[in-house]
């Protein structure tokens, strides 16, 4: 069974596909660095691409721009734990 | 109507990339038609433009990106006028089949399908501030982009880039190619172009004989540009637009 740093995993490399992030690996990317600003360096366009994605692949409906939605996307730990907790797929 | 004035231009600097011919010098020799390009797919590459912005260009973008970038034609401010005849083809076709099959579209292919998009990458990189003009001009690109250098210049630009990319048409669209060659091209070039009278752009009735069928493609344009003997290039079948070399005269 998937254990929730296989899941973080699966969250790095699905971030770098959606967003087309060449020369990034998931490596690169630190389980609670900030996904926006001053730490991966996302802008919004992307949490929308993001937002896409994550309604393809798991199944999931994340609203427009809250203070949840802050929360959920602010690091690959936080979006894994609620993918894990909210996933339909 | 009455035939317009000359417009002059002088021609600063430029960069060019095509499958094939990247160095200053196979594009002189390209020029001179010593040496064909090839048909490849590959884009250049972009190391030295900011990974997050380079990742949102596709095959033209990474060919226009890549010619506003090189460090034989430093970027200064200049405002930019670019031309395609059909921008990013292959990601607007990309976003029809995608809307056809699922519904919705990529916010980030969307956000980057307007004709612009790509001067407006290069801008926020430079985080330059100055006009940035995209036109989609059909087969009379060529001509189009010259005209409206030479109005900005004239109405007192100073200094110009004049930007010419495309990409090939998609494998889906190939039967509305005018001929096998139409649309196969994929290139990127870029003038620096300044108020001057090196050369002259004029609709000049003494010479408006169509002595061509065919309509000046950009990548013409540049041969011309690039090659001292040739006088003159008549860019439009219609009308008499020509681009002269300063005190010649069309053949």
């Amino acid at each position: 069974m998937a254990t929730q740093e296989d899941l973080i995993h699966e969250i790095k490399v699905f971030i770098i596909e959606a967003l087309n992030m060449e020369d990034v690996t998931p490596e690169d990317i630190g389980d609670d660095d900030s996904l926006f600003g001053e730490g991966l360096g996302l802008d919004s366009i992307d949490s929308l691409e993001l937002g896409v994605g994550l309604q393809k692949r798991y199944g999931l409906k994340i609203s427009a721009e809250t203070e949840e939605t802050r929360k959920i996307f602010a690091s690959a730990r936080a979006l894994a734990d609620y993918v894990a907790a909210n996933r339909t797929r | 109507m009455s035939a317009a004035g000359p417009l002059g231009m002088s021609l600063r600097g430029w960069s060019a990339w095509t499958p094939g011919l990247t160095a200053p010098a196979a594009w002189l020799t390209w020029a001179r038609g010593g040496v064909a390009a090839r048909r490849e797919t590959a884009p250049p590459a972009l190391g030295e433009f900011p990974p997050l912005l380079r990742r949102r260009a596709d095959r033209m973008g990474r060919a226009a990106l890549h010619v506003l970038t090189r460090p034989e034609l430093p970027y200064t401010g200049q405002a930019i006028v670019m031309c395609s005849r059909l921008g990013e083809i292959g990601r607007s076709f990309g976003l029809q089949k995608e809307l056809a099959s699922e519904g919705s579209v990529s916010p980030q292919q969307f956000g980057m399908s307007v004709h612009h998009a790509i001067g407006g990458l290069f801008m926020m990189a430079k985080k330059a501030r100055v006009p940035l003009t995209a036109l989609a001009a059909g087969e009379e690109g060529a001509l189009a982009g010259l005209q409206e250098a030479a109005a900005q210049l004239a109405d007192g630009a100073g200094i110009l880039w004049l930007l010419f990319c495309e990409e090939p048409l998609p494998t889906e669209y190939r039967s509305f190619a005018a001929s096998p060659e139409d649309g196969t091209d994929h290139y990127a070039f870029v003038l620096e172009l300044a108020a001057g009278d090196e050369f002259r752009l004029a609709k000049d009735a003494e010479h408006a004989a169509p002595a061509t069928r065919r309509v000046a493609s950009p990548l013409d344009l540049l041969a011309f540009l690039l090659c001292p003997s040739d006088d003159a290039i008549r860019l439009s079948p219609r009308g008499g637009w020509t681009l002269c070399r300063a005190g010649r005269k069309l053949a």
